[in-house]
């Protein structure tokens, strides 16, 4: 699988409720397959990073793209993602922290031999938020 | 003015953004503060979104009436603009254009909008599998935010299905067509919760189930204590058309409900007459028997319809597809003067389309006209996919260009003056008349076929590259070329004025008169065959390069040639004096009847 990954939150200040809408630092955006081939724009762009996971499935990435469910008739989600992707896991490789610090990479795709069973510790989970 | 960001979404090329999910995120989170539209848009006809879980979530954007999001497809890549729209079963199918598509159960939908008060979709398709919505909106608080124009909603759900999701949510839903494709009494098509003094509205469409699903308990749910508009729209799950709890305004809405809202008339599906409600092999175009044909009412936001045909033709129908007779009268196209045609992927006329002083650019994809098109001065005609059939009099005058690239079948007449047709016509067949006046080039890669006229005056070049074909006369004056790399065939009459070159790489075959005035040279390397007679005026050359037969019937005429050379198995006629007219003829029966100075034959 390959994931887009949001490095730079997006922020909506002036709306607290919109604000937890959107996706955040260490948020999944989308989760792709092995040969999904990315525009120049979304290798490049410095709110995003892209990982290849050879090794993962898409079940074993799946949580990641939940959102935290509000209620169904009124405001269906309270996030935009219950888990995030934690970036400072003791796990992952030093070559990947200057990865997602560089904005201005080289390579737009950095490889990660992860299984579905070395990813579930990398889910951070968000802090819940409530119902308005 | 905000400033509209317009970015492609393909996967494949060179897009901006691979995936909508891509596009929607790098989205400003404040489209206002921003002062942009956001506007997306799906590149070809073969981008289809398909996969587990949700496809496309758009959420939390701040946006207003004149900064919002929208996703909309490329000329050419939605559904509506298929080659074979109008005749295309009218359901999700990715082979007809873009589509989004989850194929597992996802409650969020195969797309889910929530938070995001101003969002416009159209020409889409979506699709959601078990019990997964195709389509989610949720958390507007605009009337009429959300607009969703000319989409095909599809979900297969087995569970409690809601094709359409559309909670405390307020859109505005034209020409879209919802369709329930599962196996669950308990699904809903639409279900639509509107607040206390909110609206939503919806004009000419169609909430409809398919043989794979029994009688739905409730086919349209309108909850909430807000109003809902439904106009023109159809309505057939088979129990109770629409439930509301609000307020409810109903206008020429149709349904196979028997005891239907106010505003609500009972058809049966029977009677209703869609092309097929068969699981699988749906088809929801109305039949021409559908008793919701011309029963609707006027309503500016339901047209075109969901394939781009412009409403009314007669009234409006029920539903998101407007049904075109093409043998009903009366339902003339007119625009003089003031002319400027969008490209649109059909045109179906069923008696006269004009257009004077056109400064039209293209007609896109589809013609079908049953009696007459005329356009006068048009810079442009331009028909840019096959032409299905042309069942009268189309007429061109002064037309810049005619670009037709597929086959034209004409029943009667085809005229064009002046024209100057920049492309090859793959075939034009036509039963009564081909008349064609100052025009450059007329080119065919393949055949000219008529069992009538072909009248051609003043073009320069007049080209088939396999055969021309008539029953009665081919006439082409003052032509400079008229050549074919096939045959010439003509049932009665061939008259060619003041031609250049007359040539045919096979045979001229004239079973009547072959008459050719003032040619520089008529020449054909196989055979001229001609059943009555022949007559050439004031030609230079006649040529036939073919070693056996120069069949003449009846008689032969040639005035002031400067050479008639016929090559027929070792025999020869030569006329050697100053007309320098050499002939060759092989069967004694031709008769030279008058030539101009005196023909002397010898062997």
């Amino acid at each position: 699988m390959q994931l887009v990954l949001r490095v730079l939150s997006k922020v909506n200040p002036d709306d607290a409720v919109r604000d937890a809408g959107l996706t955040k630092r260490g948020s999944i955006i989308t989760a792709l397959p092995d040969d999904h081939v990315f525009s120049l724009r979304e290798r490049t762009n410095p709110e995003w990073r892209i990982i290849h996971l050879p090794l993962a499935t898409e079940e074993g990435v799946a949580d990641f793209l939940a959102p935290e469910d509000g209620d169904h008739e009124t405001n269906p989600m309270l996030l935009r993602r219950k888990f995030s992707f934690d970036f400072e896991h003791p796990s992952l490789p030093p070559s990947f922290a200057a990865f997602i610090a560089d904005d201005a990479r080289a390579e737009p795709v950095f490889s990660l031999s992860f299984t579905n069973t070395m990813l579930n510790p990398l889910k951070k989970v968000n802090p819940t938020r409530f119902r308005e | 003015m905000p400033t509209t960001v317009t970015s492609s979404i393909s996967k494949s090329g060179t897009p901006d953004y691979s995936t909508p999910q891509l596009w929607e995120d790098d989205c400003p989170a404040n489209l206002v503060t921003a002062d942009q539209v956001w506007r997306g848009v799906i590149d070809k006809p073969t981008d289809n979104y398909s996969g587990t879980g949700i496809q496309l979530q758009s959420s939390s954007i701040t946006t207003d009436a004149t900064r919002y999001m929208e996703l909309t497809t490329a000329p050419g890549a939605s559904f509506r603009d298929h080659a074979s729209a109008s005749t295309n079963a009218l359901r999700f199918n990715t082979a007809n254009g873009c589509s989004i598509e989850s194929t597992n159960f996802t409650p969020a939908g195969a797309v889910q909008i929530t938070s995001v008060d101003h969002f416009r979709v159209s020409g889409i398709q979506f699709k959601g599998a078990l019990n997964t919505p195709a389509l989610s909106l949720s958390s507007g608080s605009t009337d009429f935010g959300k607009r969703i124009d000319n989409c095909i909603l599809e979900t297969s759900g087995t569970g409690n299905t809601r094709v359409g999701q559309f909670d405390s949510s307020l859109p505005r839903v034209t020409n879209c067509l919802f369709i329930y494709n599962g196996s669950d009494a308990s699904s809903n098509i639409l279900h639509n919760n509107v607040p206390t003094g909110k609206t939503a509205t919806y004009v000419n469409c169609t909430f409809i189930k398919t043989s794979a699903s029994p009688n739905l308990a409730n086919a349209v749910v309108l909850g909430g204590l807000g109003t809902v508009n439904l106009t023109n729209c159809a309505v057939y799950g088979g129990g109770n058309g629409v439930t509301f709890t609000g307020t409810v305004n109903a206008t020429t809405c149709y349904s196979n409900d028997t005891t239907p809202i106010t505003g609500m008339t009972t058809v049966s599906l029977a009677n209703a007459a869609f092309e097929s409600s068969t699981s699988g092999s749906h088809d929801f175009r109305l039949k021409s028997t559908s008793d919701l044909i011309d029963v609707g009412t006027t309503d500016a936001l339901g047209t075109p319809d969901i394939l781009g045909t412009a409403r009314p033709t007669g009234s409006f129908d029920i539903g998101a597809f407007e049904f075109v007779d093409p043998n009903i009268i009366g339902r003339a196209f007119e625009a003089d003067s003031a002319f400027t045609a969008p490209a649109v992927s059909s045109v179906v006329i069923g008696q006269a389309a004009e257009t004077d002083f056109s400064t039209a650019s293209s007609i896109g994809i589809g013609v079908l006209v049953d009696q007459a098109v005329e356009a006068d001065s048009a810079k442009t005609f331009g028909i840019t996919t096959t032409i299905p059939v042309v069942r009268a009099l189309p007429e061109i005058d002064t037309a810049q260009s005619v670009t037709p690239l597929g086959t034209k079948a004409v029943a009667s007449t085809l005229e064009t003056d002046t024209t100057l047709p920049t492309r090859p016509i793959d075939v034009i067949k036509t039963q009564q008349a081909v008349e064609e006046d100052t025009a450059q080039p007329v080119q065919t890669d393949e055949r000219i076929g008529t069992l009538l006229v072909v009248e051609i005056d003043s073009a320069q070049t007049v080209q088939s590259d396999t055969r021309i074909e008539t029953g009665s006369t081919l006439e082409t004056d003052t032509a400079q070329v008229v050549a074919t790399d096939d045959r010439i065939s003509i049932l009665q009459t061939v008259e060619v004025d003041n031609a250049v070159l007359v040539k045919s790489d096979d045979r001229v075959s004239v079973l009547q008169t072959t008459e050719i005035d003032t040619a520089v040279s008529v020449s054909t390397d196989d055979r001229v065959i001609t059943g009555a007679a022949a007559e050439v005026d004031s030609t230079r050359s006649v040529n036939s390069a073919f070693g056996t037969v120069v069949n003449l019937v009846t008689t032969i005429e040639v005035d002031v040639a400067f050479s008639v050379v016929v090559d027929i198995g070792g025999f020869a006629y030569r006329v050697p004096d100053t007309t320098k007219i050499d002939l060759y003829l092989a069967q004694k029966t031709v008769d030279v009847v008058k030539t101009d100075p005196v023909i002397d034959l010898s062997v």
